[in-house]
């Protein structure tokens, strides 16, 4: 009788451990700018995530998949807060959206300490997956290097020899224009100048443009993004440059979401991508017709990074059968996810935890009324020197 | 680069171009904080609104013209109905409760605007005919900056002989100059202020209206458009029309010339022509009568 109650009170309390597990709810924290001048990009990527939740989750094993996103107004010392409130007060299991490359650079040692995987959504300095690479910190989006090294040589293998650089003076730009340079100049280039402005100051770039033209480039290569993008590109139109030499550019500077504001300016113009909405692959067509559905417009870089971002972590969570709390396994389950996604073959490179992808080259051009990318080439399977890297043990 | 006379006119022309439109806006704030002694910081919230009704305007279906035309207007009356119904409750009440108010009303400003069109910043299209660029001996140099330059001239010359030849802008000298002797002799300064104050928030309308094809317009412009204003106005002093045009021209040039010389330090030549322009006169360079440390 003794050891039936007991057999009896063992099952209770299994069945509800196993109860009480299956309504937890996996819980993922995004630090993302809701406030700011990166709120654009913010949004896109927010949307991106809950998209993916809609279409990898929303639950994995009979856990619902919480997404609780948090403004870091794109602020390194606010973001340092939200992330430490979310992992302490919050709980969370995971972090699976960080936009800026200062605020990731900030919270990736407060991470690491705690055990809470996070895989950034945009974050692009090389330093997170190289020299300040973690087991704990993944990125899903690109690193600057991997957007800029392919460029170099195809933009001199298209008889650009000459390159003036304008750009907003903050990592990303430097970092773009660093990278492009070492392999340009190798194929031949010469980076004639690098300007930067002040970063999210800066309203008239007539003085920076004349200077430009003033050094008789082939090319100008543009850094710019959210509002100085649509600025810039304007402005480079109502100066007499567009269609006299030719502006060449990375990702965020003619997305699908400045061009309303940017109008005919944004046509004409290269960039290196590893994404554009045109993409005819099966899977980009079904991506972008859900999106459109969901938010009433066409998605754009950010948009598809926050939602593989999210993609990699149910992935993950779906390897571990939903048992997240494990994090050791996590994180090893991250950095072997892989998938043909909206932007193609994507897969987390265990190396240095950076994603390896395609890199697209793309123009902006005008059909009828609006503004898209045609592809102009693809540079396949991409990935990210790891040299730098030197991945401590996860444990 | 700058021994190019091409170049250098050029930069001269951006200079110019900028300068006027910062006139635009400090005439307005100037001669608000000089005559009614109100510091209005809410005065880039009206750039801002002006600009997104020029976008609704244009959005609609009309021309950059008629959002040239109609929304300043639009702005002004706004202003009136801020004034009457906000504003004027501190007037009296110093500059602190002033400074609190209108940050307030900025902040309350830019969130209307987020929430009601979002965060993506906008354009509103350069009206066609303006939409090549002019051969100036030598430089290509866009129509629609000119446009500007020649608007603000013209708005500078219309302000001169509004306050110098015509019997209210002598009522709003006296007003600026000492308004308890003014009152005193009869005249009506609450008048002279709404006239004042529908002025200044219209022509910030206008600025509003002309900035937006080139600077865009976005929750935020609001902000980063009246810390410009606020050092035109300190570095020309307060309350007059040579000290606003002054100011402006000062400023516009400083930041052009900034950009060229030190382009990641553009924004400390800026300071650091206030900064010099404080130590030698505190009050600013052309203030108005009351305003300046001698008599």
């Amino acid at each position: 009788m003794r050891r039936a109650l007991l057999a009896g009170a063992a099952v209770a309390v299994l069945s509800m451990n196993s109860a009480v597990f299956a309504a937890d709810p996996i819980k993922i924290g995004g630090i993302l700018a809701t406030t700011g001048n990166d709120v654009p990009q913010g949004t896109e990527m927010t949307n991106g995530m809950r998209l993916a939740i809609e279409h990898f989750g929303p639950q994995v094993n009979g856990r619902q998949i919480q997404l609780l996103v948090e403004d870091d107004s794109s602020n390194p010392s606010v973001g340092l807060q939200k992330v430490r409130k979310l992992i302490q007060s919050d709980k969370v299991d995971m972090i699976a959206g960080v936009q800026l490359s200062a605020v990731a650079l900030a919270v990736a040692p407060v991470v690491a300490a705690a055990k809470v995987p996070m895989i950034m959504s945009l974050a692009s300095a090389d330093a997170l997956t190289g020299e300040k690479c973690s087991p704990w910190v993944f990125r899903a989006s690109y690193s600057n290097a991997q957007i800029a090294e392919p460029f170099g040589p195809w933009v001199a293998g298209k008889g650009y020899k000459k390159v003036f650089v304008l750009g907003a003076d903050f990592v990303t730009p430097r970092e773009f224009a660093g990278n492009f340079r070492r392999t340009f100049e190798k194929a031949g280039g010469k980076v004639i100048a690098e300007v930067y402005s002040p970063f999210g100051k800066t309203q008239d770039f007539g003085p920076y443009l004349a200077q430009a033209r003033s050094a008789n480039p082939d090319a100008i290569l543009g850094l710019y993004y959210g509002a100085e993008a649509i600025l810039f590109t304007k402005q480079y139109e109502s100066f007499g440059l567009k269609g006299k030499i030719p502006l060449i550019s990375m990702l965020g500077t003619t997305p699908a979401m400045l061009r309303q504001a940017q109008g005919d300016s944004a046509e004409g113009v290269i960039s290196s991508l590893n994404y554009i909405p045109e993409l005819q692959t099966p899977e980009n067509i079904a991506f972008q017709k859900a999106y459109r559905e969901k938010f009433n417009a066409s998605a754009s870089e950010f948009a598809v990074m926050g939602y593989d971002s999210m993609r990699f972590a149910i992935e993950a969570a779906k390897k571990l059968n939903g048992h997240v709390e494990d994090r050791v396994a996590l994180a090893k389950a991250i950095s072997q996810v892989s998938f043909t996604g909206p932007r193609g073959p994507t897969r987390m490179n265990p190396a240095n935890n950076n994603v390896d992808q395609n890199i697209y080259i793309a123009k902006t051009v005008k059909k009828g009324d609006a503004v898209i990318f045609e592809l102009m080439d693809t540079i396949p399977n991409v990935s990210t020197d790891a040299s730098a890297c030197k991945m401590p043990p996860l444990q | 680069m700058l021994l190019d006379p091409y170049f250098f006119a050029e930069q001269i022309l951006n200079s110019l171009q900028f300068s006027m439109l910062l006139f635009l806006l400090a005439i307005g704030l100037s001669v608000v904080f000089g005559l009614m002694d109100y510091l209005n910081l809410a005065h880039g919230t009206i750039y801002m609104f002006a600009a997104y009704v020029a976008f609704t305007i244009t959005q609609l279906g009309g021309s950059f013209w008629a959002a040239l035309a109609l929304a300043p207007f639009v702005a002004a009356a706004v202003g009136l109905l801020l004034y009457f119904l906000l504003l004027k409750r501190v007037e009296r009440s110093g500059h602190l409760a002033q400074v609190l108010l209108t940050v307030g009303i900025i902040y309350m400003g830019t969130d209307l605007m987020r929430i009601a069109y979002g965060d993506l910043p906008k354009g509103v299209a350069q009206p066609e005919v303006l939409n090549g660029a002019v051969n100036l001996f030598g430089i290509l140099y866009p129509s629609y900056r000119l446009f500007l330059i020649g608007l603000g001239l013209v708005v500078m010359i219309a302000l001169y002989f509004a306050l110098e030849r015509t019997r209210l802008g002598a009522l709003v000298r006296a007003g600026v100059d000492d308004r308890a002797t003014a009152e005193t002799l009869g005249i009506d300064i609450g008048k002279v202020f709404a006239l004042v104050f529908a002025i200044g928030t219209y022509l910030a309308g206008v600025g509003g209206v002309v900035a937006a094809p080139i600077f865009g317009v976005y929750p935020g412009m609001d902000v980063t458009i009246i810390i410009l204003v606020l050092i035109v106005v300190v570095v020309g002093g307060l309350g007059s029309l040579k000290g606003a045009i002054l100011g402006s021209l000062l400023i516009g040039f400083a930041d052009t010339f900034g950009k060229i010389l030190l382009p990641q330090f553009a924004m400390m030549m800026i300071y650091l022509v206030m900064a010099l322009v404080l130590t030698f006169r505190p009050t600013g360079l052309l203030p108005a009568r009351r305003f300046s440390t001698s008599g």
